[in-house]
């Protein structure tokens, strides 16, 4: 047997799932819904660290298994862009506070 | 909801954050700290807009009662709002004739106030500084309290200050004695109705007050030494005419709502520790606030045909230096017509705080592309509420209640289907930094998720992340347990050595195989997620111990581990059985084959452990407690005495107790 090699399985699988987009929520209201949601980290990155991944692998792991029991489910993510924590990353790096999260 | 009378202007003592240089709510300055940068905050007396979250106060408190929160959410979210029942008395300034009001939750104790105790900024010192004698003296305890933080002010422990108004007196309403007025800066204006009534003999802080400053300790309740401190328990009502002889504080409180109301000076009341919420930011990056400052017409909102109204391109963001928010810079926004009179008039500057987007967000994303409004009906009735909400306990007196205060309104309007937004709100343990202190740069202790997903994979983070310890608890950061995840995931792999084909489970492993779905299935629910990985490490132990794995087994030991380990898992899926691990059902088990077929049991001789046996799950009572008593050392304990009692629980212990 072959070593695992999980840098090339994972960014394979990485891309697999989001060019099939494997987990977007379908339009098909059919099938009973779950709605999963996180508070969403800040554009900055600024306090990013380990804490987030717990919080929001969580959740992750129960979407996955809901969408094998049959779900149709939601879980987005994305950035808290919100008022001040981005308006002072902007004021101290001199990046409009609407393109943050576009460069950091 | 400013149509609905929920948004208002008011001048008042606001808290300020002088490095982010804007005003911050009660809720964004806990514990006397910027939430944002942490800077100390101070009070500053400003105009500025309300939100009237206190209206919904109720609604908020009953609405915990349908959702499924941790219990310490809910008991955190109502302590915020803290709702008090007591009353409103008014007492009598003998001087001038003016009322001064207060709230109590212990209109009970009455009769005991010796004094009371108005904020250093009330008006009525104000009004009569003419008449007051030692206004001086006011005004520089007074001009003192300014330079201290509504948090020093009220929650520091500290020796009691104030200063006896000479030349206004009040008459307490049901003695009819005159009693002394104070300032002292704990009692704050924005809190309740700025004064307070002062029982020494049953409240500590009255006690410590009256003690420095001499004042009269009147007990009114049996069963403390008020010569020795304030007794704050429960007893007979004593020195309180009509009170006489009553033994509980219910019945005290009621009997006193009777007195207040029949000489018309009080009434039953509630109040909340809740405060408006103040809801504005003196900054660019947020919502502006569409109202228009119209000379003639006074505040007046945008039309809805002119929102949403839309930040105004600029190039200096940068907050004024004396509280103006930077779009008060700006003439072509700040310039406009009254919508309602036509004449020249003037925007509003101040913008949202970033709550405001925080609270509807959710609402949103069930519709993200509706142009006409915020979502379809159809698609609210679908999707909302949400089903399960993971966050940090931070933001439970924080962003939750405001948006579950936006959701109530928003229901209130017909505008969302359901009266809570989140069904389920649960939290996680912090990840401490492997020196068990919380991660922090200053500390140099943060682990950063791109090294060790660089390192190890994502998959191992992952698994390691989630079996860290208890979800709820704070955990310490462990590379050797990590590597333990990784070598759990290694084993995994190296199934593929043994496996062999079968199209159901072999004899040995079929009972495993069921417990461990069983287990991972239900424990994933309930947010045991260490648990649930720890039963797969132990089956691919078992699997090890036998040799062989077939596909049948491997299969769904698969598909349970892929929601902690995707990638690993679909590519094995992929690779042996072909197809994507993604498409496929979650196993489901067989609870016959779930039983564990044995099952160990303490036996116990006078509540002492003597024994542990063995013994079949459904082993009938009789034969465990035969078994029991024949084992040599619980015959031993019971040797000479008589078994007066013999307790089985099934499946986990006998009791026998001998005299």
């Amino acid at each position: 047997m072959k070593r695992y090699d999980f840098a090339a399985i994972e960014s394979k699988w990485q891309e697999y799932w989001e060019k099939n987009k494997v987990f977007e929520a379908e339009s098909d209201r059919s099938k009973p819904k779950f709605y999963a949601l996180v508070e969403f980290p800040y554009p900055s990155g600024h306090g990013m660290h380990v804490g987030h991944i717990k919080a929001y692998s969580s959740l992750d792991v129960i979407s996955r298994k809901r969408r094998m029991e049959g779900y149709n489910v939601m879980f987005p993510i994305g950035f808290d862009a919100y008022g001040l924590p981005t308006e002072n990353t902007a004021i101290k790096t001199g990046v409009p506070a609407e393109k943050i999260g576009i460069f950091f | 909801m400013f149509e609905k009378g929920l948004v208002f202007r008011d001048k008042t003592l606001v808290n300020y954050c002088p490095s982010c240089k804007v005003v911050l709510s009660n809720e964004d300055s806990q514990g006397g700290k910027c939430d944002v940068c942490h800077s100390d905050i101070v009070q500053k007396t400003k105009e500025v807009w309300y939100l009237r979250i206190t209206e919904y106060a109720d609604k908020l408190l009953e609405g915990l009662e349908e959702v499924d929160y941790l219990p310490n959410v809910k008991l955190q979210q109502q302590n915020w709002i803290g709702k008090s029942t007591g009353a409103f008395v008014n007492f009598t300034v003998k001087e001038n004739g003016e009322i001064l009001r207060i709230y109590t939750t212990r209109p009970d104790t009455l009769y005991g106030v010796t004094f009371m105790v108005i904020a250093p900024e009330h008006p009525i010192i104000e009004k009569y500084r003419d008449s007051i004698a030692n206004i001086s003296e006011l005004d520089e305890y007074k001009a003192e309290c300014a330079k201290k933080s509504e948090f020093e002010r009220t929650q520091l422990v500290k020796d009691k200050t104030g200063v006896k108004i000479d030349g206004l007196t009040a008459v307490n309403p049901v003695t009819g004695k005159e009693i002394p007025i104070y300032i002292s800066d704990y009692v704050m204006m924005g809190y309740g109705t700025g004064a307070i009534m002062a029982v020494p003999a049953h409240d500590t802080r009255d006690y410590e007050f009256a003690k420095k400053f001499g004042i009269d300790i009147i007990e009114v309740i049996k069963g403390g030494d008020i010569s020795k401190e304030a007794y704050t328990g429960d007893g007979e009502m004593v020195n309180s005419g009509e009170l006489n002889g009553i033994t509980n504080k219910k019945d005290a409180i009621a009997k006193m709502l009777g007195v207040l109301e029949k000489l018309g000076c009080g009434e039953k009341g509630v109040q909340y520790k809740m405060k408006d919420w103040a809801f504005n930011r003196q900054r660019y990056w947020g919502e502006p606030i569409p109202i228009v400052h119209c000379p003639h017409c006074g505040i007046v909102p945008v039309p809805y045909d002119e929102l949403p109204l839309k930040l105004p391109p600029v190039e200096h963001f940068e907050p004024g230096t004396d509280g103006e928010s930077p779009l008060a810079r700006i003439d072509s926004f700040v310039n406009c017509k009254c919508p309602k009179c036509g004449a020249d008039a003037k925007r509003e500057t101040d913008t949202m705080p970033q709550w405001a987007g925080s609270s509807w967000y959710f609402l949103r994303y069930c519709d993200p592309h509706n142009d006409k409004e915020f979502a379809s009906k159809e698609a609210l009735e679908y999707w909302m509420p949400v089903d399960w909400y993971n966050g940090g306990m931070e933001h439970v007196t924080r962003h939750m209640i405001y948006s579950r205060f936006w959701h109530k309104f928003l229901y209130d309007e017909g505008l969302v289907n359901t009266p809570e937004p989140y069904a389920k709100r649960t939290a996680q343990g912090l990840v401490l930094g492997p020196d068990g202190e919380k991660m922090s740069k200053s500390r140099g202790n943060v682990v950063d998720p791109i090294d060790v997903i660089e390192q190890y994979g994502a998959d191992v983070l992952r698994v390691y992340v989630m079996f860290m310890g208890d979800y709820e608890q704070a955990a310490p950061w462990s590379e050797n347990s990590m590597k333990g995840c990784k070598r759990f995931l290694d084993r995994l792999w190296g199934l593929q050595d043994i496996l062999t084909e079968g199209e159901s489970y072999s004899d040995a492993l079929r009972s495993k195989v069921h417990k461990t779905i069983k287990k991972v299935t239900n424990d994933i629910e309930s947010m045991k997620f260490n648990t649930a990985i720890a039963a797969m490490m132990t089956l691919i132990n078992d699997i090890y111990a036998l040799g062989a794995v077939n596909k049948a087994e491997l299969k769904d030991l698969l598909l349970i581990l892929s929601p902690f380990a995707p990638h690993i898992t679909s590519e094995m899926f992929q690779s042996i059985y072909g197809g994507y691990l993604n498409e496929q059902k979650w196993p489901s088990y067989d609870e016959k084959l779930c039983k564990d077929d044995t099952v160990e049991i303490a036996v116990q001789v006078n509540g002492k452990l003597k024994a542990k046996l063995t013994i079949p799950t459904d082993m009938p009572q009789e034969e465990v407690l035969a078994m029991a008593k024949a084992d040599e050392n619980v015959a031993k304990a019971c040797e000479g005495k008589t078994v007066v009692k013999e307790i089985y629980v099934k499946g986990r212990l006998v009791n026998l107790a001998v005299k």
